[in-house]
């Protein structure tokens, strides 16, 4: 859960203004599309990303104290994840983009939850007053997930080839290994003319 | 973690019973005994390179304590003109030696050899035995004594 004061948009201008001083403006991170796409080589494109955020964040500030303490609400990609129950005042106008920080999985549940709620109506909203906990005031299902649910799969795997990891498979494996080896040796050893050596002028006969 | 015990526990006999099966299958494996063989033709036409120049064909039967073929022409003949014949003790040639292999463990092999010639008439024969000695070669020698058109 991201608190209030760090509530940014796209170009670092801060949102909903807490008590914000020059500390709290190097942690700012603004999760843009390019962080959340980038994966394992997310890590260049991050830094880049913070650089210009800082300038604007600051440039942000100046324009804060010149303007006062005006929200800045205008900017179409605001980073925020709110608790359902504790909205602020300025909650109306940020409910079209709210960026919650979720998985791609999440994400599209609640845009199929919201689709959902486009098409049926008002059946929607009866169903909001059923479960109050689950969605949020305007209707639109908050489904929170915590981790990565491909690694919550993979545990489930892990513990069925568990027994990769112990060294007597890898013994029984390398015994079977070895077992078959020599049997082949063995067969085709067995299976191969014996070369005769040249004393015997006269050939070898019976078994080899 | 009791559970891992037992599996190494289950690990190990598996392995216990792989190598007695491997030595059960080592066992098993019969080792081939040899005999190495010369035929040596007896008496005066024994000495005499001339008359080795008739032999075209050498056939010996084996029997006893075989494993393997019963019945088989020597190679090499009929031999070159030019042969270099090999000579045992005495001056003795050794028309041939050849080598034969067994599967048993023990007894004797007993070779009967019959020397022809074109026409597949004897010209000398003889037998001789030999007793395995498991796993090794036995050197032994077979004296065919022609017969009288052939002295």
């Amino acid at each position: 859960m991201v608190p209030s004061d760090r509530l940014f948009s796209r170009t670092g201008t801060p949102v909903i203004c807490g008590a914000m001083t020059t500390s709290t403006t190097s942690k700012l991170h603004v999760a843009t599309e390019d962080d959340r796409e980038g994966g394992g080589g997310a890590r260049g494109s991050h830094r880049s990303a913070r650089r210009p955020s800082k300038g604007r964040a600051a440039l942000a500030g100046i324009l804060l104290v010149a303007v006062g303490a005006a929200p800045a609400l205008a900017t179409p990609s605001v980073a925020s994840v709110e608790a359902p129950g504790a909205r602020s005042n300025d909650a109306p106008a940020l409910e079209r983009s709210v960026d919650l920080h979720l998985d791609g999985r999440a994400a599209g549940r609640l845009l199929a939850d919201t689709k959902d709620s486009d098409a049926s109506g008002g059946d929607d909203k009866s169903k909001s007053e059923e479960k109050p906990g689950d969605k949020g005031d305007d209707g639109v299902k908050m489904t929170v997930t915590k981790g990565a649910p491909p690694a919550a799969k993979s545990t489930g795997s892990d513990d069925t080839f568990a027994f990769v990891k112990d060294w007597p498979f890898w013994a029984i494996v390398g015994g079977v290994v070895i077992v078959g080896a020599s049997v082949y040796m063995i067969n085709r050893n067995s299976s191969q003319d014996r070369s005769c050596p040249g004393v015997y002028n006269a050939g070898c006969f019976g078994a080899k | 973690m009791t559970s891992k015990a037992s599996e190494t526990r289950m690990s190990r006999k598996f392995l216990r019973l792989g190598l007695f099966g491997l030595g059960l299958l080592g066992a098993g494996c019969g080792q081939t005994s040899y005999f190495s063989v010369d035929v040596i033709v007896s008496g005066p036409t024994g000495r005499q390179r001339n008359s080795m120049a008739q032999i075209q064909s050498v056939q010996v039967n084996t029997s006893g304590a075989i494993s393997d073929e019963s019945s088989f022409l020597l190679l090499g003949f009929p031999r070159s003109d030019n042969y270099n014949y090999p000579t045992a003790d005495g001056g003795q040639i050794i028309i041939g030696r050849f080598q034969y292999g067994t599967g048993s463990e023990s007894g004797k092999v007993t070779f009967d050899i019959h020397v022809k010639d074109g026409s597949l008439n004897d010209l000398a024969s003889g037998s001789g035995d030999g007793t395995i000695k498991s796993g090794a070669n036995v050197a032994m020698s077979v004296m065919v004594n022609p017969v009288d058109s052939w002295k």
